[in-house]
């Protein structure tokens, strides 16, 4: 995505945004509006009766300024020394808002409870996050000013013209102006990342934020600055025009206000609209985490010679804590065999949520799809599954792709009569974000059981329609797009019997990135019988997918 | 033509000539009786002026002297252990003293002799007549073998070496800019009993103070400054000679009827010249600064302006301007006679903030306030800061708006007289010690507010209280009586006295006395109060009362002298000063009326009976009482226009909101 594509992109989403944008407006105007009611009332205290606060109407007074300031310096005191816990209390604020605003961003829409649904569940590893930053923001700024006010004392004892002080300062300044800006930019892809990959780890959040920003360093930073740029030219036309409007009397002093408050709204808009298109063009990049891809098998039947498709939209599968530490125990025990022999070519396994439309690939619900394997269970498709290098198919597999990384996993599927034409499901990857599993089945029966059933995600987004401004012209079904916890584990298992009596029944597991460990578990009963039933019983309880 | 005619021609024409050299040389405007001639030579290496110098001094005084005192400031900047260094804690406006051995500072006396007479050198003996701290170098005296009698003069031959220091406290050098002030061995004044405040003769040869400044003698300096040719000088006096040989030049400067000399040298000056009248105005200027240039001269010449007009003629014919570098800010805004060393002030500053104005106009105010009338900066710091704060005040508004002389920025708007008057009305230190004492004497950073911002402040006031004309006249009559001489306070007070009596008669009372007992020497301060407004209905007289030969009750008379008000203005005084004050009282129907207190009491009411109640009431709605360290309790208004609250708060939730919003970067 170009910059004017992610400009205008982020502008348009945030435009239609309105609820949003005063749920943020009037968190600021509150906010403040308690100290300034207290500057208020200690202002009001101080003068009192005096006359003197008439010359304060026309103008600003020094005389009446540094009076009220010297005899009621403590109390004023009190109110400026207030801004600093205003300040921290607006940063937690912030914090906690910007997890609405990009939990928005990311459903697409925005409902009341989502937002603070979303601002309450980001809200700690968003502090996280900016605690990082500003740790960050004061290493830059020792790197940047210890060596500048070196080298301007260096400078300033010498015969330097103060010309060259002013540039030297300058630069530093603007030199860590940009460091200012480039760190929080960083910190907001960093969030897009957590939120995306529902990850905790603020660290790596961070890092990976680096690592986007380097990586499209250009359009990112420029994107940044020149919406930066807004605020300053909305500012300076607001001096300008404040300057012509005398406060004397009640009207100007609201139409002033009511200019003041406009430019608020407007830099609460222009942060928004930075967001959305920092996030337009994050999430244009984005590959989502296996979890969140629609999964699309596709099955042979060698004899037919016919294809069928069956698509797995993104569960909503939360294991528990422990099928963690055991599925990451399996997949620990088999890492070393995550190696290219078992080569899936994921590129025709998964497909992202955004491609379904134009795949017209059927989508089944989890629940859809263990009827399914049940259904198919029954109906004892015999498969001759044999392993690429023709020995190791019994193992557990543990392949890993990376959003990153493309790896080509092939199943060589034999079929019951040696052949060797569909042995081998090999997926290319379209792309970084459409992957597709296509696991070649010999359906001896020739029944088609994978009708594509009906998508319920959409009419689950129409419920909430009266409450939402959705405006959203992607598929609805994103809304059902659970990013994974980091300590979620999802293991979806197809257990499928080798007709062959080739004992294929053993685990394969996926892990699709470094945080997530989902297992795609084939488990092939051979014709001989084998019955795993109980563990696959045990598995289904874990959240496991078993085909017979 | 008889030959012998040609002869008694040419020898009139040459009498004539000589007469009117003469009388030009000797056309004294002052004592003259402190005359030096230098041949200095500058080390830009080391920073140093060695040389020698010839002192010419003429006992003026009464007394027959049988030793001599000489500053040599320059000691002050030796080590850690001279009363300057012990005092300024060895920083001083933003400089910071002794980082390496270039960077202290020192004068040498390498040989001292009486011309045709005694050597001096083995006789000269540190002494600290203002303190105890015998490592203090900067005064030494030297007893003499042979008297110097009532009128008699003496010349000593000195010769010397004076390393600069890096920048600080005014002189010193910062790479290739140098600036000498203070920097040759110089001879005190010598008070006769009477002069001034002496009760007795002797030496008025103080240590140098971080809280001071100087006093000398006038004279006439003819200086030769050798430095390397590349370089531009910049001096007290006129540039009368200039010579290049090989490597170097020698330029020759000559002042006349000045108080001090001093020098600076650099290769980066850029050169520019302008005119007043005569008066030619010289400004040596930094490349980076040369955009303010106008500015430098148009702020001079305002000052020329103001002072020929409300003091005093200038008698020099030039004024030279420095602009130091921003490393060698430490010599700047300072004064020497016919030189002035500018404020330190970036090219970019802004028109709206004037202090590249009012450092100028300050300066050259100096010209006046010890230069020409050469107070004791010493003992009467209020003399020469202070009066000079008090007309730069004067100059800066007439200039610049009343409230917008210092700043005019971005919705600031502060003007000079204002921002003296804070200076001191708003410091917590206000109480803590008179403005009449010892420069050095002033406790816990003071000395600017005592001798700066206090009296400007009751200058300001006096103005305001005696009027324009009245203040103009004493002014000129300080400097017609005191020029070229040695005023102190009492010299200027009795001029107050004098002249006030002449414009107002006894409205002041018998004299001035009064105002400066309370202002310069006490610490007292002045606060008067609008305690409260009383609006109290009037009701009508009750009882028996005669009508028409018969008895009728009071409400049922009617009569247009009853007031439906009776109403009253409390006014208190808080502190203890003592000012005449008038207070403004407003009614209801717009009717203003103006009454006058004497002030002395702690509180007075005035009473009025009218049909319109006091809704506004105001002590000195002129401003007269600069001294008033308070002016928001000096009115009252029942019905509060709350427009300005609103206003500022408004404001103040404006950019809170804008500071907040600020840190969702961080967030």
């Amino acid at each position: 995505m170009n910059i004017p594509k992610a400009y205008i992109g982020g502008f348009q989403k945030a435009i239609k945004l309105p609820r949003m944008l005063f749920i943020i407006y009037f968190a600021n105007f509150f906010t403040a509006l308690i100290l300034a009611l207290t500057f208020k009332g200690v202002i009001e205290e101080s003068f009192g009766q005096s006359g003197i606060l008439s010359t304060l109407i026309k103008d600003f007074d020094f005389t009446t300024f540094t009076n009220l300031m010297f005899d009621h310096g403590d109390a004023i005191g009190a109110v400026i020394g207030g801004i600093k816990w205003l300040i921290i209390a607006y940063f937690l604020m912030s914090i906690f808002l910007t997890g609405g605003i990009i939990e928005t961003f990311n459903k697409d829409k925005f409902t009341t409870s989502s937002f603070f649904g979303g601002a309450a569940y980001n809200f700690f590893r968003f502090l996280g996050l900016s605690l990082v930053m500003i740790l960050v923001q004061f290493i830059f700024l020792f790197i940047v000013y210890i060596p500048l006010s070196m080298i301007l004392k260096s400078v300033s004892e010498n015969m330097t013209p103060e010309v060259t002080l002013y540039y030297i300062a300058i630069s530093g300044f603007v030199f860590h102006l940009l460091i200012f800006l480039f760190i929080s930019m960083i910190g907001d892809y960093a969030k897009f990342y957590l939120v995306l990959n529902d990850s905790f780890n603020v660290f790596k959040g961070f890092w990976n934020g680096v690592k986007y920003v380097f990586g499209n360093f250009l359009r990112t930073y420029i994107l940044y600055l020149i919406l930066l740029f807004l605020p300053a030219v909305i500012m300076y036309l607001y001096l300008y025009l404040e300057r012509d409007i005398k406060m004397a009397t009640g009207v100007g002093i609201l139409i002033v206000f009511g200019m003041q408050q406009a430019f608020m709204i407007l830099r609460v808009f222009v942060r928004t609209w930075i967001l959305s298109s920092e996030f337009k063009l994050y999430n244009a990049d984005f590959v989502p985490p296996i979890s969140q891809q629609a999964i699309v098998l596709t099955v042979i039947d060698t004899k037919t010679n016919t294809e069928k498709e069956i698509v797995e939209q993104p569960t909503k599968i939360v294991v528990k804590e422990p099928v963690k530490q055991e599925t990451t125990k399996v997949a620990e025990e088999t890492k070393q065999e995550v190696k290219t022999e078992y080569a899936i070519d994921f590129s025709k396994t998964f497909t992202s949520a955004d491609e379904e439309d134009t795949s017209g690939e059927k989508i089944i619900t989890e629940e859809e799809m263990l009827k399914k394997v049940n259904e198919e269970q029954a109906t004892k498709i015999e498969d001759n599954i044999v392993p690429a290098d023709k020995t190791n198919i019994n193992k557990e597999e543990n392949i890993q792709p990376t959003i990153e990384t493309v790896q080509q996993n092939v199943i060589n599927v034999e079929d019951e009569s040696g052949a060797d034409a569909n042995k081998e499901a090999i997926i290319t990857p379209i792309n970084k974000s459409v992957q597709q599993n296509v696991i070649n089945v010999e359906d001896e029966s020739g029944a088609d059981d994978n009708e594509k059933e009906p998508d319920d995600n959409a009419n689950q987004d129409d419920s909430e329609a009266d409450d939402s401004e959705d405006n959203s012209d992607a598929d609805d079904n994103k809304s059902e797009v659970v990013a994974p916890n980091i300590e979620t584990i999802q293991q979806n298992v197809i257990n499928a019997e080798d007709e062959s009596g080739v004992e294929t029944g053993k685990d394969e597991i996926i892990q699709p990135n470094i945080e997530t460990v989902q297992q795609n578990v084939i488990n092939v009963d051979d014709e001989s019988g084998v019955d795993d039933s109980k563990e696959k019983d045990k598995k289904s309880d874990k959240g496991i997918i078993e085909f017979e | 033509m008889k030959k012998s005619n040609r002869y008694i021609i040419i020898f009139i024409l040459l009498l004539a000539n000589q007469f009117i050299s003469h009388s030009q040389e000797n056309k004294a405007l002052s004592p003259r009786n402190a005359n030096y001639t230098m041949d200095v030579k500058l080390d830009t290496d080391k920073k140093t002026i060695g040389g020698q110098l010839q002192l010419v001094w003429r006992n003026i005084s009464p007394d027959t002297l049988t030793e001599l005192q000489f500053h040599l400031y320059l000691n002050a900047f030796k080590n850690t252990e001279s009363t300057f260094m012990q005092e300024s804690g060895g920083s001083f406006r933003g400089s910071k003293a002794g980082e390496d051995e270039l960077s202290w500072g020192y004068c040498d006396i390498l040989d001292m002799q009486v011309k045709d007479g005694e050597n001096l050198t083995s006789k000269i003996k540190f002494i600290q007549p203002d303190n105890d701290n015998k490592k203090d170098q900067t005064v030494i005296k030297v007893p003499l073998s042979d008297s110097i009698l009532p009128g008699q003069t003496i010349v000593i031959d000195i010769k010397f070496k004076s390393k600069l220091p890096k920048i600080f406290a005014r002189t010193g050098f910062a790479g290739n800019y140098f600036f000498a002030g203070q920097w040759f061995p110089k001879i005190g004044v010598y008070e006769p009993a009477g002069m001034r405040n002496a009760r007795k003769g002797g030496w008025n040869c103080h240590q140098f103070h971080a809280n001071s400044e100087f006093f000398a003698d006038y004279g006439v300096y003819n200086v030769n400054i050798t430095v390397p040719k590349d370089y531009i000088v910049g001096a007290v006096g006129q540039l009368v000679d200039e010579k290049i040989q090989g490597s170097e030049k020698t330029v020759r400067y000559k002042a006349e009827d000045v108080i001090d000399f001093s020098w600076t040298a650099s290769q980066r000056f850029i050169e520019l010249n302008d005119k007043w009248g005569d008066v030619k105005i010289r400004l040596l200027i930094q490349p980076e600064h040369k955009d303010m240039a106008d500015r430098h001269f148009e702020s001079a010449k305002i000052a020329l302006d103001y002072f020929t007009a409300h003091v005093g003629p200038y008698p020099y014919p030039n004024l030279t301007i420095i602009d130091p570098p921003l490393s060698g800010s430490g010599s700047s805004g300072m004064e020497y006679p016919t030189l002035i060393t500018a404020g330190d002030a970036p090219a970019w500053l802004p028109k709206g903030i004037r202090i590249v104005e009012m450092v100028t106009i300050h300066e050259f105010g100096h010209q006046y306030f010890m230069g020409i009338l050469a107070s004791n900066e010493f003992e009467e710091a209020w003399m020469d800061e202070g009066m000079n704060s008090y007309l730069e005040t004067l100059i800066m508004d007439a200039a610049y708006g009343k409230n917008t002389s210092m700043f005019d920025f971005a919705g600031l708007k502060i003007g000079d007289t204002e921002m003296q008057r804070t200076g001191y009305a708003n410091s917590n230190s206000r109480k803590i010690a008179e403005s009449y004492r010892f420069a050095w004497e002033y406790q816990q950073g003071g000395y600017g507010m005592l001798s700066y911002n206090k009296p400007a402040t009751f200058m300001n006031t006096l103005h305001r209280l005696v009027g324009n004309e009245c203040m103009d006249e004493i002014m000129k009559t300080y400097y017609k009586r005191w020029k070229f001489k040695h005023p102190c306070s009492k010299d200027f007070i009795s001029i107050v006295n004098e002249v006030v009596a002449k414009k107002h008669g006894d409205k002041f009372g018998k004299d001035m006395d009064w105002f400066f007992n309370q202002v310069l020497y006490s610490s007292n301060i002045c606060d008067y109060k609008l305690q409260q407004i009383v609006n109290n209905k009037t009701s009508k007289p009750d009882g028996l009362f005669d009508k028409d030969g018969s008895k009728v009750m009071g409400s049922q008379i009617e009569s247009d002298s009853l007031k439906e008000y009776e109403s009253k203005v409390i006014v208190t005084r808080i502190g203890e000063v003592i000012m005449p004050v008038e207070v403004l009282v407003r009614f209801e129907d717009g009717q203003e009326i103006t009454k006058t207190w004497d002030g002395a009491d702690r509180s007075f009411e005035f009473k009025f009976l009218t049909n319109s109640k006091i809704v506004f009431a105001q002590i000195d709605p002129e401003n007269k009482i600069q001294v008033d360290v308070d002016f928001a309790n000096n009115s009252i208004q029942l019905e509060q226009n709350t427009n300005p609250i609103w206003k500022y708060s408004v404001k103040f939730l404006f950019w809170l909101q804008n500071i907040i919003q600020t840190v969702v970067w961080l967030a």
